[in-house]
C-alpha cells in the first residue's frame, strides 16, 4: 500500500507534485484551502450548497490545469480566481439578477446602529447588508481580489458600474462594520488605480 | 479598528476563512472526485484500447484471410483449369479410342443408375 500519509510542503511544492500526477498531494491542497474557497463563494451571495458544488468543481478544474500554476501568487489566490469565475458563469447562465439594479435604500443600513455595534467585526453578518450586485462586486475585489477593470469585463458591464457598486458596497459594510471616526471617504481608491 | 485602513482590515477579513466542520468531509469529496474521474478516464483509455485492439486484429486477420483466400482460389482456379484440360483429353482419347459404341454403353449405364436411383427414392417415400 506504500506510505498513506499526506504529502507536506509548501503550496508550491505540493502543486508541483500535483502537476506530476500525485492526487494525494492536490489533495493536501484542497484541506488546506477547501475552507478559504467555500466562504469565498459563501460571501459573494451563493448559497451553502450551491458554494460548496462550485467549490469542488473549482478544485477540480485546478487540478486539470494544475501546470498553469507557476507559483508567483498564492495557491489560495490561484484557486479562488477559478472559483468566482465558475460562480460567475453560472449566476450569468441563470440570470438570477441584473448587475446593473439600482442602489438599495440604504437607510436600512444607517439605522440599525445597535445591531451594528453587536457585529462589528462579523463580515459575513455584514455582507447580507449590501444588495446581491455590491456583494459580489466588493467579493470579487477584496476576496478574490480582482482589479475593478477585471470585474468589469468578466461581469461584462462597465467599469464605472462596478466602481459604483463596490463603493456603495464599501460605504454601507462602513457603516456596519467601522465606526464614524474610522470612515475614510476614498477607501476604494487605491484599487480603483489598480484597475 | 480606528487605526486600520478600511480597506485592508476589509481584505484581511476576508483572508480569513470561516471554519467548517465538514472541512475534512469536503477534501475527502474533491480527491473522491478526482479519483473517479480518473478511473473514469483509465476505463474510457481501457475501453478504446480494447475497441482499437479489437478492430486492428479485425483488419489484420481479415486481410491475411482475404489474400490466403485469393491464393488458394488462384491455385484452384488453376488445378481446375488443368483439371478441365485433362479430362477434356481422356473424353476425346476415349471417343477416339473406342468410337459410338462407347457412347451408348455409358448412355445405357446413366440410364439404369438413374432407374435404380428412382426405385430407391420410391422405396423410400
Amino acid at each position: 500500500m506504500g506510505n498513506e500519509r499526506p504529502p507536506t510542503g509548501h503550496d508550491v511544492e505540493l502543486a508541483a507534485l500535483a502537476a506530476a500526477g500525485d492526487r494525494r498531494a492536490f489533495g493536501e491542497l484542497v484541506r488546506r484551502h477547501g475552507s478559504a474557497v467555500r466562504g469565498l463563494l459563501r460571501r459573494m451571495g451563493a448559497d451553502p450548497a450551491t458554494a460548496d458544488d462550485i467549490a469542488q468543481d473549482a478544485f477540480l478544474v485546478g487540478y486539470e490545469q494544475i501546470v498553469e500554476f507557476r507559483g508567483e501568487g498564492a495557491f489560495a489566490g490561484w484557486i479562488k480566481k477559478i472559483a468566482a469565475r465558475l460562480y460567475l458563469r453560472k449566476v450569468k447562465r441563470e440570470a438570477r439578477f441584473v448587475l446593473t439594479e439600482a442602489p438599495e435604500d440604504e437607510a436600512s443600513v444607517a439605522s440599525d446602529g445597535a445591531a451594528a455595534k453587536a457585529d462589528r467585526l462579523d463580515l459575513d453578518e455584514a455582507l447580507k447588508q449590501l444588495s446581491k450586485a455590491e456583494r459580489l462586486c466588493v467579493s470579487l475585489c477584496y476576496g478574490a481580489d480582482w482589479s475593478h477593470a477585471e470585474a468589469a469585463e468578466v461581469l461584462n458591464i462597465p467599469l464605472g458600474t462596478v466602481k459604483s457598486h463596490v463603493k456603495r458596497g464599501l460605504d454601507k459594510l462602513r457603516a456596519r462594520m467601522a465606526p464614524p471616526s474610522a470612515s475614510a471617504p476614498n477607501d476604494s481608491a487605491r484599487r480603483e488605480n489598480r484597475g | 479598528m480606528a487605526d486600520l485602513d478600511f480597506e485592508t482590515q476589509l481584505s484581511r477579513l476576508y483572508g480569513q476563512a470561516p471554519v467548517f466542520r465538514d472541512s475534512e468531509l469536503f477534501a475527502q469529496q474533491v480527491t473522491a472526485r478526482l479519483d473517479r474521474g480518473w478511473a473514469l478516464r483509465r476505463v474510457l483509455i481501457g475501453g478504446t484500447g480494447v475497441v482499437a485492439g479489437f478492430a486492428a486484429a479485425v483488419q489484420l486477420i481479415s486481410a491475411r484471410f482475404t489474400e490466403e483466400l485469393s491464393q488458394v482460389s488462384h491455385e484452384g482456379a488453376q488445378q481446375l483449369s488443368v483439371g478441365l484440360e485433362q479430362l477434356t483429353h481422356r473424353y476425346d482419347q476415349m471417343f477416339n479410342l473406342g468410337g459410338s459404341e462407347t457412347l451408348w454403353v455409358g448412355a445405357a449405364l446413366a440410364i439404369l443408375a438413374l432407374a435404380f436411383a428412382v426405385t430407391r427414392l420410391v422405396d423410400e417415400l
